[in-house]
Formats: C-alpha cells, sequence, structure tokens
C-alpha cells in the first residue's frame, strides 16, 4: 500500500500518541516514516491470501482465574508514585467533556 | 405528569417514525474485577481496591475472572443469543485519566454473545426487540469535578469492575417501548442474580441511539446520542424530547447532526455536550497478553441447563399453574425476591391466590413504607404462613392481622406470642362473646327494636360496639351469628 | 578480599556458599567490589544495593548457620535489568518518564530468585524500554561500554547485564529479549545469554515492550550458570495468562547429556549479504565444532528470513505503542510542569520524558494500528509471522535445533550507527525470529575478531526446548574456551 507520508498525517498520529512534538522534530517524523516504509515494503508484496494472521503465540486457550479476593494494595501505596495527590485521589487538570463510556 | 404524555407516541400525527437503539452497560456482580483479584464493591475509601493491575502499574499484567465469563455467557443464553464458541479480547486504545493504562480491554469483532432478541409487552402489545451483541470489557474509575478547583480527581475502585455492554438493535419506536425493554432487560438480569442494576450506584448504564425516518422507510439516518440517563424515567423523558426536537427540524426543512447530546432532567432536555469530540479511532487489535476463549456445545449446553427461571416463564406460570391473575402475576414477578418468598410460602401452604393477595397488599406496603426488600423484613415464610392461617382459623381478625404483621417485621416472636403480648387475639368463644353481646344491647334497648325491624345500620353499629369493648378482638361472624340469637331470644321472652 | 580470589564460575560460587566454604556475604561483598570497580568505566548498573544486598547476605548467612536451607541459590548475587520491577530502588527502563518510580511489588522472577536464596545487588543499563541494540538510547545513564573495546558498544537493549557479565564472575544477570536483546548483547560481549522460550518465563512485572515478543532470560559467562538460573526462574505463574503450564526441568542435569545424535540445521538464508566475513567465518569454524562432536549438521531453508526483520519492526512497534501509553505523567512517572489541560499534561511528559527511539517506535507503532493502514501493515505483518512460524515449524522436522551467527556484525563504535535508525535495526536480522516463532535462542561466543573483538554463535531450538539449546551451548564449551577468556576490562585476574 502506497502512504503518502505527508506533515499533516504525521501531525494526526502524533495527537493521537499524545506526543507534542516540534515542527523540527515533525520534518525527521515525516523522514523516518518514510524510511520505514520503504523498508518494510517488500513484505507488503508477499503474497498472504489464505494466510490466518498470528494472533496469540501459543496453543493455549481459556485461562482463568477464580473469582476469589486477594488482598490490595494500601491506597497508600497505591498513590506513592503519584505525582499529584488529594484526599486519597490521583489529581489532573480539570477535564471537560467526554472519554470513557 | 408530564411523564404519561411523555411516553405517548412523540412522532404520533407526524409523517416520522423512531428508531431508537439502546446501548446498556452493566457492571457484574463478581466478588473481582475483571482481569485482577482486587474486591468488586461499590463505596470503599478513594483507591484502597486497586493493585498494580488495575492500576496499570508497570509490569502488571491481566488474568481473566472465570466467573464473569460464565455471567455473561448466561445473559446470552437468557436473552436467546448465539453464544461464540471461540472469541478473544481487544485492546481499544484511547486516554483518559480514569483508564489507567489508556486502553481499555474490550471485545471488538469476536464479542461473546450476539443475535439474540428480549420480549417486551407495552399495553396488550407484545414485540420481540433484537439484541445485536452482548461483549465483556473492564470498567474505567470515576472522574470527580471538585467544585471551585480546576482539577479533576481520579478513584480507580471501579477501574476494572467487569462490565457487559448489551446492545440492541434499532428496533424500539418509542419511549415507552425504550422503556419496557430496559425494565424487562434489568429484570432479567437481577433474575439471573449476575448485578445488581442499580442506576443511582451506577451498576446499570444507559446511552441511546436516536433518529427518525418517514414512515415506512427501511432507511438508517442521521442519529443522536444521548448519554448521562440515570433513570429508565430519565430514559424515556429524554427520547421524547429529542424526536419531538428532530421530527421539528425535519419539519422545518433542517437537517439533524450527528452530535452527543446529554439530558438535564431539570430543565427537561437536550443539550450538546460540551467539548465536542473528534471522532476516535481507537486502533482496535488483539489483547496480547490474554489467551483466546473457545467454548465446546456442551459446555453451552451446560449453562443453558442451569439457567434458573426467567421472568415471562414465570409471569405464565403463576398465572397457568398457580391461577393468579395476570395483574397479581405482573407484581409479582417484577420483584425477584418477592416471588421467591411467595413461593416459598406456597409450599406450606397451598392457597396461591389467597396467598398473592397478603403479598401484593400486606407484604408490599410495609416493603414499600420502609423501602426494604422482602428479605429484610426479617418475617419468613413460616410465620407469614402462620399468620395466614391463624386469620383461616379465626384466631384473629383480617384487619388485626396488619397490626400484627408490623409487629412481626425484624422481630423473632411467634404469631401466638405477638397476639398475647398485644392482646390481640380474636375471640371467637360464643361463651365469652354472648356476655359482651348482651352487655351492648343492655346498653342501646332501642336497637332491638331496630334490629327486628332489619335496620342494617343498626347490626352494624351494634357490631362496632361490640368490637370496641373487645378490642377489636372479636370474630365478626361470630358477633353476627351472636346478635341475631340474642335478639331473637329476647324477642320470644 | 578483592573480587580476584573469588573469581569463580558462579555454579562453584553457589556449590561453595552451600558447602560453607565460602559465607554468602562474601560472595555478595564481591560481587559488589566488582561492579563498583568496572563501572566507572562501563557504565553498566544503573543502581548498586550496597546496604540491601549486605543485609540480605548476612541474614541468608543466619540461617544457614542455624542448619537450614535458605534456597538452591542461597547467597549468589545477580543484576536485574531496569525494566524488571524490584521494591528496591527505582525501575526506571532507563527512561526519564520513570526517573523516579519505585515499583510497589517484585517482578515473578525476582521473587522467585530471593526466595531461592539468590541476592540481588545491582540494576543495568539498557535501551530506553528495550528500544535499541547498542545500550546508546539509556535516557538516564547514557551509553554503557563493551569491556573488549571500550570505544564500543556492548549491544543492546540488555548492554548493562552483558557488560557486566563480561567483566564480573561470580553472579549471574537478568536480561530481556524482544528481538535479540539478550542475545545480540550477550554476542558483543563474549558471554552466554539465552532467551527462553515464550511462556517459559514469567512476564509479570517485566515492563512491557512487545507483549507477545519480550521474554525475561539471563546472562553469564556460561550455559551452564543460565541452566542454574533458568531452573528457578523458569515455570508457570498465575499472574501471567502467556505463562505455560509445563513441568521444569533440572536443567543444569539435563544439559550434562550428551549432543551426539542430535541433528542441526544451518539455514541458508541466515548468511546474508553484507555479514561480516569475519563473523562468517568463526561461526563456520564453531559450526565445525559440532560435527566434531557427532552432531550432524545439514543445511535448512527458512525462507521468510528476509521478512523476518520488516514484520518484527511493525509488530513490536504496534504492541509498543500500546503498551507505552500508561507512561502519561498521571498516576506515576515523570509529569511536565504547570500543565495547562489534561491534553498538553499528556503529550508534555510523553514528549519531555520519552526519549527520540521510543518516540518514534511509538508514531510508527500507532501509524500501524490506525484505521484504513491496520490491514495493510499490522494484520499483515501477523500473517507473515505466521508464515515464519511454519518455516521454523517445517526446519523442526527434519532438525533438533538451527545453528547460526548471531549478529551479521560484532561490536560498533559508539556513535557509528545511532543517527540512522534502520542501521540499528540491520543488526538484529538474525535473532528477531527466535522472538516471532516463539522459540528459545542461546548466543555463545565462537572466538574473536581480528580487532579483539568478540563473535557470537546462535542456536535455536524447538519452542520449550530450552534443555537442547542449553545442551548444545554447553557441550561447545566443554570442547572450547571462547568463554573463559578475559577481557581487557575486567574486575579479576592480574591487573
Amino acid at each position: 500500500m502506497a502512504v503518502e507520508i505527508t506533515d499533516a498525517l504525521i501531525r494526526q498520529i502524533a495527537k493521537l500518541s499524545r506526543l507534542a512534538v516540534s515542527d523540527e522534530e515533525l520534518a525527521e517524523l515525516a523522514s523516518h516514516f518514510r524510511k520505514v516504509l520503504a523498508y518494510v515494503a517488500a513484505f507488503q508484496r508477499l503474497d498472504t491470501t489464505d494466510v490466518d494472521p498470528s494472533i496469540f503465540p501459543l496453543d493455549a486457550a481459556n485461562v482463568y482465574r477464580e473469582d476469589e479476593v486477594r488482598p490490595s494494595l494500601s491506597a497508600k501505596d497505591a498513590l506513592a508514585n503519584a505525582p499529584e495527590t488529594a484526599s486519597g485521589h490521583f489529581v489532573v487538570p480539570r477535564i471537560v467533556g467526554g472519554g470513557s463510556a | 405528569m408530564a411523564s404519561q404524555k411523555a411516553k405517548a407516541d412523540p412522532t404520533a400525527g407526524t409523517p416520522f417514525e423512531s428508531v431508537i437503539g439502546l446501548e446498556v452497560h452493566v457492571q457484574l456482580k463478581t466478588r473481582t474485577k475483571m482481569f485482577c483479584a482486587c474486591e468488586n464493591r461499590f463505596g470503599a475509601e478513594p483507591n484502597s481496591l486497586t493493585c498494580p493491575v488495575c492500576l496499570g502499574q508497570p509490569g502488571s499484567l491481566p488474568v481473566v475472572n472465570r466467573t464473569a465469563i460464565e455471567y455473561a455467557v448466561r445473559v446470552g443464553l437468557a436473552c436467546g443469543c448465539e453464544i461464540a464458541l471461540s472469541t478473544k479480547f481487544d485492546r481499544k486504545n484511547y486516554y483518559y485519566p480514569d483508564l489507567p493504562k489508556n486502553y481499555q480491554i474490550s471485545q471488538y469483532d469476536l464479542p461473546i454473545a450476539k443475535k439474540g432478541r428480549v420480549e417486551i409487552q407495552v399495553g396488550e402489545t407484545k414485540r420481540s426487540v433484537g439484541l445485536t451483541r452482548i461483549h465483556l470489557e473492564e470498567d474505567a474509575g470515576k472522574n470527580i469535578h471538585v467544585e471551585g478547583r480546576p482539577e479533576s480527581w481520579v478513584d480507580l475502585n471501579r477501574a476494572g469492575v467487569p462490565l457487559l455492554e448489551i446492545v440492541s438493535e434499532p428496533d424500539l419506536r418509542t419511549p415507552e417501548e425504550a422503556g419496557a425493554y430496559l425494565r424487562m432487560l434489568r429484570l432479567t438480569l437481577l433474575y439471573l442474580g449476575v448485578s445488581d442494576c442499580n442506576m443511582e450506584e451506577g451498576s446499570l448504564r444507559c446511552d441511546s441511539n436516536v433518529s427518525i425516518r418517514p414512515r415506512g422507510s427501511t432507511q438508517l439516518e442521521t442519529r443522536t446520542e444521548i448519554k448521562n440517563l440515570n433513570s429508565f424515567t430519565n430514559v424515556e423523558n429524554a427520547l421524547s424530547h429529542e424526536i419531538r426536537r428532530q421530527v421539528k427540524l425535519r419539519e422545518k426543512g433542517g437537517q439533524v447532526a450527528q452530535e452527543t447530546l446529554l439530558y438535564d432532567p431539570d430543565q427537561g432536555e437536550t443539550r450538546v455536550m460540551r467539548g465536542k469530540e473528534e471522532a476516535h479511532d481507537y486502533r482496535y487489535f488483539p489483547e496480547p497478553d490474554l489467551a483466546p476463549l473457545r467454548f465446546d456445545a456442551a459446555w453451552i449446553e451446560r449453562m443453558r441447563a442451569s439457567l434458573p427461571e426467567l421472568p415471562m416463564a414465570r409471569l405464565a406460570r403463576f398465572q397457568e399453574i398457580l391461577g393468579l391473575t395476570r395483574y397479581q402475576a405482573d407484581v409479582l414477578a417484577r420483584d425477584v425476591e418477592l416471588s421467591r418468598f411467595f413461593e416459598e410460602c406456597v409450599e406450606m401452604h397451598r392457597k396461591p391466590q389467597d396467598l398473592a393477595n397478603w403479598m401484593l397488599n400486606l407484604v408490599q406496603e410495609e416493603m414499600n413504607s420502609r423501602g426494604i426488600g422482602v428479605r429484610e423484613l426479617g418475617i419468613g415464610p413460616e410465620r407469614l404462613v402462620s399468620l395466614v392461617k391463624a386469620v383461616e382459623e379465626g384466631k384473629v381478625s383480617r384487619q388485626n392481622a396488619r397490626d400484627v404483621f408490623k409487629a412481626m417485621v425484624g422481630k423473632e416472636e411467634t404469631v401466638e406470642e405477638i397476639l398475647r403480648s398485644l392482646g390481640l387475639g380474636q375471640i371467637s368463644d360464643d361463651s365469652a362473646l354472648r356476655q359482651t353481646v348482651l352487655d351492648v344491647i343492655e346498653a342501646h334497648p332501642s336497637a332491638v327494636e331496630d334490629v327486628i325491624r332489619g335496620k342494617k345500620n343498626t347490626v352494624n353499629f351494634l357490631m362496632g360496639q361490640v368490637m370496641r369493648r373487645t378490642r377489636g378482638q372479636a370474630n365478626p361472624s361470630v358477633i353476627s351469628k351472636l346478635i341475631e340469637e340474642v335478639v331473637a331470644d329476647l324477642r320470644s321472652s | 578480599m578483592s573480587g580476584g580470589d573469588l573469581a569463580l564460575d558462579v555454579l562453584e560460587i553457589r556449590n561453595a556458599i552451600r558447602s560453607r566454604k565460602v559465607r554468602a556475604s562474601e560472595a555478595v561483598d564481591a560481587a559488589l567490589a566488582q561492579i563498583r570497580k568496572v563501572d566507572l568505566v562501563l557504565h553498566a548498573a544503573t543502581e548498586v544495593f550496597q546496604e540491601e544486598a549486605s543485609a540480605r547476605a548476612a541474614e541468608i548467612d543466619r540461617v544457614l548457620d542455624r542448619g537450614e536451607d535458605p534456597g538452591p541459590l542461597a547467597g549468589v548475587p545477580f543484576t536485574v535489568k531496569d525494566n524488571i520491577c524490584t521494591r528496591w530502588g527505582r525501575t526506571s527502563a532507563a527512561s526519564r518518564i520513570l526517573e523516579t518510580y519505585v515499583a510497589p511489588y517484585d517482578a515473578t522472577v525476582v521473587e522467585r530468585l530471593e526466595k531461592a536464596g539468590a541476592v540481588c545487588v545491582a540494576k543495568t543499563n539498557m535501551d530506553e524500554f528495550g528500544m535499541g541494540s547498542s545500550t546508546e538510547n539509556s535516557g538516564l545513564l547514557g551509553p554503557t561500554r563493551n569491556p573488549w573495546k571500550v570505544t564500543h558498544v556492548p549491544g543492546g537493549s540488555s548492554g548493562g547485564a552483558a557488560a557486566l557479565a563480561s567483566a564480573t564472575r561470580g553472579m549471574f544477570h537478568l536480561g530481556s529479549d524482544t528481538g535479540g536483546s539478550i542475545r545480540q548483547p550477550a554476542s558483543y560481549c563474549g558471554v552466554t545469554g539465552l532467551k527462553p522460550s515464550y511462556g517459559r518465563v514469567s512476564r509479570y512485572g517485566l515492563l512491557a515492550f512487545a507483549s507477545s515478543l519480550d521474554q525475561i532470560g539471563v546472562l553469564e559467562a556460561t550455559a551452564r550458570g543460565c541452566a542454574m538460573a533458568l531452573e528457578v526462574m523458569a515455570g508457570w505463574d498465575r499472574r501471567d495468562s502467556t505463562s505455560v503450564q509445563a513441568p521444569v526441568p533440572a536443567y543444569l542435569e539435563s544439559i550434562e547429556k550428551v549432543v551426539r545424535g542430535l541433528r542441526v540445521g544451518v539455514p541458508r538464508e541466515y548468511f546474508p549479504e553484507g555479514i561480516d566475513p569475519e563473523v562468517k567465518g568463526l561461526v563456520q569454524a564453531g559450526i565445525d565444532v559440532f560435527r566434531k562432536l557427532h552432531v550432524s549438521v545439514e543445511e535448512v531453508s527458512l525462507p521468510h528470513t528476509p521478512y523476518a526483520n520488516p514484520t518484527y519492526v511493525l509488530i513490536s512497534a504496534a504492541e509498543a505503542s500500546s503498551n507505552l501509553a500508561r507512561y502519561d505523567g498521571v498516576h506515576y512517572g515523570y509529569r511536565a510542569a504547570d500543565p495547562s489541560d489534561i491534553l498538553d499534561l499528556y503529550s508534555r511528559s510523553r514528549v519531555e520524558g520519552f526519549g527520540p527511539e521510543v518516540k518514534r517506535r511509538i508514531m510508527v507503532g500507532t501509524f500501524v494500528l490506525s484505521t484504513g493502514y491496520y490491514d495493510a501493515f499490522y494484520n499483515k505483518a501477523c500473517k507473515v509471522r505466521k508464515l515464519i512460524r511454519q518455516d521454523f515449524e517445517r526446519a523442526f522436522q527434519d532438525v533438533d535445533a538451527i545453528v547460526c551467527p548471531t549478529s551479521p556484525v560484532a561490536a560498533f563504535p559508539v556513535g557509528e550507527k545511532i543517527d540512522d535508525p534502520l542501521k540499528l535495526y540491520a543488526v538484529d536480522v538474525l535473532t528477531v525470529p527466535a522472538n516471532l516463532a516463539s522459540v528459545p535462542g542461546i548466543s555463545f561466543p565462537c572466538g574473536l575478531s581480528g580487532e579483539g573483538l568478540p563473535v557470537g554463535l546462535q542456536i535455536y531450538g524447538r519452542p520449550m526446548e530450552d534443555e537442547v539449546v542449553l545442551r548444545l551451548a554447553h557441550a561447545f564449551q566443554q570442547e572450547t574456551d571462547y568463554h573463559l577468556r578475559a577481557p581487557p576490562v575486567r574486575a579479576w585476574g592480574e591487573e
């Protein structure tokens, strides 16, 4: 598949990746993308019509855990590495709008 | 109230029909979370039910909760779905502070169940509403907006709780049908015992998609999504409002924009969510940390065989086998525990229609006034049945039975003990009552003439007096018989 | 007691502690002293646990004094790559984004080793999040140096572990391998490095780079030392759904079995154009050693080999882009100063916290999974992966193991390849297939180049037949002494 690596595409990917890339980095990244695409071009031409993708590398299936409670971390330990906390919560700048289900 | 009008078809009299689909998220009441062994419990101290896995800490890995899988399969079977023989989890990638890994382990192209239906009844009309798919995923944590501070606070206790997402076909045509669908779905889940289905606690959440189209068309048109609906009534009202809005817009020649809306129950209107989001690119791919799931037909059949009786079947059985009226059956079936309690009573005392009346009147009244369920009343089937029998045997009057019942709540004394302590035993003993009747008649000599002349009111008056003197404990039929006899005696003398 | 006196093979140290000829504290002190001695030059350790390790060793001695058994590895020192969680010190994956992160738990392998009485003495340097083949991408310490030539790289990403395995004795070193990150540095530093079969060792506590490719493994001078560690590390873990439920053989015993009669295959595709002729020569001489040992050697073909590295590049980037999403400055790790809103918090924390190679791979990975590109890139790569796996399945019907070079080149100078990521990717072409095929792989030295740099010989085995690759490596080491050669920078022997 031929992909045109444009600044807009790189910006879009950077946004999805939550990386605030600078304009200089943008050019470098575009160049890197082109190199990677060239590197993988050959494998894209392989005929894989009747091949199932390798999804899970082991034969295992149905790996379960019994529904039994085990001790949690204390709230103190859970928050120990947090950059900012308040009243036992993680703190972030005010969120506006949607996100989770 | 407005809701009656709201439920009525808002497209009536217009050239449009509504197309409604509902997406319900249900928290499963497993003991532990979906992918880790933290306790699954509402209302704990913030971030006290977490571990490296549900905190998304570096190096942690998920492990599937077997019970969550079983619950999901049972829900699928109860809704007549095809259960996938081969399924897996996928990562849904997006960034949000209540999603510590910044991806949610969910299911994308191979949901655990699909192509089911939910039977609903609106008025006399029965309908089968299609269910597109059911899949499992993990819940996110909670973001709390703090008044007066430019911050949000995050509690991850809820992160990782097992969530079932149930998506209906866009088969619903009125807000009322939507309400009926939700109620039946909720009831089914309660019967299965897989969730508390408590919208206030967030264990059941509903988003709805709604569009309108020319009546008779089969095309699906642009729809809006309404979120933040926290009761079934709000779902119905929100849909009603939104449908009306879309109708007005189309009638004016406008076009419905694909938007996500919030419903404000106080204002009774829908609003576009602030901070309009761009379409997410979730970059779904199979979860590499989890093995696929494979079910064999024999196991699925065992699951199916172990399903409890479901609401529709119970409704039918109560009417056809136990002889209850449609109304009685409906009210009882709508409360899982009450219907079970009812049947336990029937086991001991085979008078289902009678007992049904007891449930609907006395028991439910008490439950409602206290705001608790039947089991919390602390009156087991044995004691209730002994009260019923006491009334049948004339040991206590029906009126006083109510007081006895109230006195039984939360206590352990038997019916006899309570009757004694309250002095409410019904006096049916002829000789004791006869004297009282004589006393009353002596006190009201002119009444005798009236009784002879057949004045019903006087008989009632006399009965009332006897009741007063016996503090309500006299058996009415015995009193009336005695009054007759005494009057006859006096007449002949 | 200086490091020199205890320049013993790690198994001998273990035996000496058990037989009370050496105290655990002596062994641990010697290990710590060795690391201190070489680290000014090598920059291999991100943290050294002087107090904690000494205290732990003293405890082990007390248990032994009481006549009790602290475990099969009592008092044996080991180091841990910085992307494996330890309660001691920090676990940073050599990244600024986790510079202050203290793990609230030990990785399963660390737990198991400590339960067996082993003593963690240090965390080792690496390429940030495992992304690199030279340890030049370390975001916290800068490049580790090769003890054979300090102007050269030790390989990567387990460069710190490999350098220490080469320059010290009497301990073993945990590493991780996603596309060759144990085997390639092992070959550049002249030590033995084992990547176990996928699922053989628990990944719980390993900071994930590419979930379907990562494995924790071990580096030590000898195959025997690796076998000793693997016996304790391996085995099913209920906390890792990708760990295999299979019994753990007594590797130390089974590696002593003769190799006569085993069949090895030499894949014609594993001597690519551009392979260093010295490497090729030494590897072929190494294969001759197996012939001498009455191992039958035949040519095999793994036809999809040229597609392995591109496949690896895409799959590993895709999985990494998702695995590294959690490093966002919210719940732990580096947070940018004064974020204006949540988007700013995410985007600036990550752009400031991650190094350039990590950012490149995250971007490529995000792209590969995006709508519109998923089928042509990620899904396609998964299909090619299936073809590569089938190549191995077919080959393993005819042979018990595959022998080949570890890398087309030996160690290169610091700075030579760092400006061109794709040049760096190219040194992995012979190691990535093992991760794609989920098979065990081991690298061990088979000689020195004219420049005095080690060259590695590599063996692949069938899935879960780690015992076979260890056995072959051990047999080779009984016949040769390349694994005993001492690098110029080392902590033992005469100065």
